[in-house]
């Protein structure tokens, strides 16, 4: 017997498995994933994500909480629909944050060539950069609501009966989705003008601002003109929820009473408002695609 | 079978002609793309990727056609762009793994692969360093890595040796060489320096003007004509005085090099024997001549471009 041992080994030839472009674009998801959340790179990287993570649960752990420690003040906490409106702003943070993360590295890198040199088309490396950027945002439009449910039905002030979990739960994956595709794609679509991340970053919050300004002037003073709200790129994904949710008929005819309350657009009807998402969300996938048609590989 | 073949390969640019009917073939070991900035060679290089479509004429890479199987073709190349492409804040292993994966390595086989191809190049102990942290000749180091971790059928190099100083670039030599020749990759090498591709290619293709003016193998392209070189220690002027003298034909290069037609009879050796012993110095060199690839290069450039070349 000897110890004896061959450390180098030089090059070898790979004979193995080769995997089809969908184990690449799953690479890029995960990859962007890492780099979004700050894994495997510097604690300063981390510092954001975990910042806002925080706040967008902590409503839901202190309405756990309340529902846990004081019954009696159940019936005055934010319903579902409730909650989006509570925790936009951190997710509206959440994704000013990680959208320019996502994308403008690789292109101020031109880390995007390399992938591109590859067996990665344009539309999956921009698919791959949608499903990371959206499966994070999940985090914080899905999983506090989650939890909410999950907690609140172990203490007994959660929906009633199997159909009213499954109908609620139904309502929470729906808004979360839908919410969260319509911020990932109009961010990404913003960053995909610049490769600095914080010229993305604050571009986003701009464009926000502006259309939301410019849609409550032209919704505030326009009499007949109930539509323009729908311009309004901070309000549309609250009321979205709210819609989906389910709102009572009455709501968006003239007869509204106090349930209609947390109604942003009483005058707009719910396709309008699903109809608007869907238009400004492939407005933005869009302008994403033109952007990076004709991005240089070498 | 050639893993790229053209023929008639043209591409414009609005009017400019970025490629006119190019016909070649890149065959097994290293082969070097030669030509000045704008001569086609990052062109010639993207339409082997697929990445972009051929006005006229075909082009085969590795069997396949890669505007149609671009996918497929590109899974099996190693490519290394010109200029930095590698994120300053990942740690090296990390993005040589991701890249592996992105052509279609498992995980698993990914790791192992980046851990050896850092090794490969000399990076094994920086390995889990951020890139940023690196000197720019072990960053290339870092994107040569990436090009051979998933063991590629054709690794595809675009000026590998910029921005190093001249120990790094002496270095990156020597491991491409490596590479077309221990690792047995087949490497095709896009240069606008000559010195470099004489130094590590076995074959050649050079581009002006967006045509070929010369392609081969070295040995074939730099065999030269009959003469013969002759360096000494010291001063040649005596002779090639004393060769003039004896009616051969000396053509003076600097103080020490010359050169002198052969004849058929081997008259010339034992004429040079007897005037470098005359004289009394020291002989250095003596050999056929072979043409240098700036020979071949520039005599090419006057073929392909009459007008220019006069000028």
């Amino acid at each position: 017997m000897t110890d004896a041992r061959i450390l180098d080994r030089g090059y070898r030839r790979y004979e193995g498995p080769r995997l089809g472009p969908m184990s690449a674009l799953r690479s890029i998801t995960i990859h962007t994933l890492r780099r979004i959340l700050g894994l495997r790179r510097p604690a300063r990287a981390k510092v954001l994500p975990v910042i806002v993570i925080l706040i967008a649960y902590l409503p839901a752990i202190v309405i756990v909480g309340i529902a846990s420690f004081a019954k009696f003040a159940v019936n005055e906490l934010p319903s579902y629909a409730g909650y989006f409106g509570t925790v936009f702003t951190s997710v509206l943070l959440f994704v000013t944050f990680v959208a320019p993360e996502a994308l403008c590295p690789d292109r101020r890198t031109k880390l995007i060539g390399q992938y591109l040199a590859g067996p990665v088309s344009r539309a999956g490396y921009l698919a791959a950069k949608v499903v990371a950027v959206m499966s994070v945002l999940l985090l914080v439009t899905l999983g506090p609501q989650l939890l909410m449910l999950v907690a609140l039905a172990l203490e007994g002030a959660g929906p009633d009966g199997i159909n009213g979990f499954m109908s609620t739960l139904g309502r929470i994956v729906a808004s979360g989705v839908a919410v969260s595709a319509m911020l990932t794609v109009l961010a990404l679509a913003v960053s995909s003008f610049t490769d600095r991340k914080a010229f993305a970053s604050v571009g986003f919050i701009v464009f926000m601002t502006i259309t939301s300004i410019a849609a409550g002037i032209a919704y505030e003073d326009g009499e007949g003109r109930p539509w323009a709200a729908l311009l309004s790129l901070t309000a549309l994904p609250v009321e979205l929820a709210f819609r989906i949710f389910g709102v009572p008929a009455h709501c968006t005819t003239s007869f509204r009473d106090s349930e209609c309350d947390e109604l942003l657009f009483p005058d707009v009807s719910t396709a309008a408002v699903v109809g608007a998402v869907v238009v400004w969300t492939a407005l933005a996938a869009v302008v994403l695609w033109w952007r990076y048609r004709k991005v240089e590989v070498a | 079978m050639h893993l790229v073949e053209t023929g008639g390969l043209t591409k414009r640019f609005g009017v400019r002609l970025a490629l006119d009917s190019v016909d070649i073939s890149v065959g097994r070991g290293v082969t070097g793309l030669l030509g000045a900035n704008g001569a086609g060679k990052t062109t010639l290089l993207r339409l082997v990727l697929g990445l972009a479509r051929p006005d006229s004429g075909t082009i085969t890479v590795l069997g396949k056609d890669p505007h149609h199987d671009g996918a497929s073709v590109r899974a099996r190349i190693g490519w290394s762009a010109e200029h930095d492409t590698v994120p300053g804040d990942v740690r090296a292993q990390d993005l040589v793994r991701h890249l592996a994966e992105v052509h279609g390595l498992p995980a698993r086989a990914a790791l192992g692969r980046a851990s050896d191809a850092l090794n490969e190049v000399g990076l094994a102990e920086e390995r889990f360093r951020p890139i940023g942290t690196m000197s720019t000749g072990q960053r290339q180091r870092v994107k040569l890595a990436m090009a051979i971790a998933h063991d590629p059928a054709l690794v595809l190099l675009d000026e590998p040796t910029n921005g190093l100083d001249p120990m790094q670039r002496d270095d990156m030599l020597h491991l491409i060489r490596r590479i077309g020749t221990e690792f047995g990759l087949d490497v095709l090498v896009s240069s606008h320096l000559l010195g470099e591709v004489e130094r590590i290619c076995d074959s050649v293709i050079m581009l002006a003007e967006g045509r070929v003016v010369a392609s081969g193998r070295l040995v074939d392209l730099r065999t030269g004509d009959d003469s013969l070189v002759v360096e000494v220690d010291g001063d040649a002027a005596p002779i090639v005085a004393a060769l003039t003298a004896a009616g051969i034909v000396v053509e003076a290069d600097g103080t020490s090099a010359f050169v002198a037609p052969v004849d058929d009879d081997g008259r010339v050796f034992d004429e040079v024997r007897d005037a470098v012993v005359a004289a009394g110095v020291g002989l250095r060199r003596m050999q056929r001549r072979t043409a240098s690839l700036e020979d071949l290069f520039l005599a090419g450039v006057a073929t392909a471009t009459p007008e220019e070349a006069a000028e």
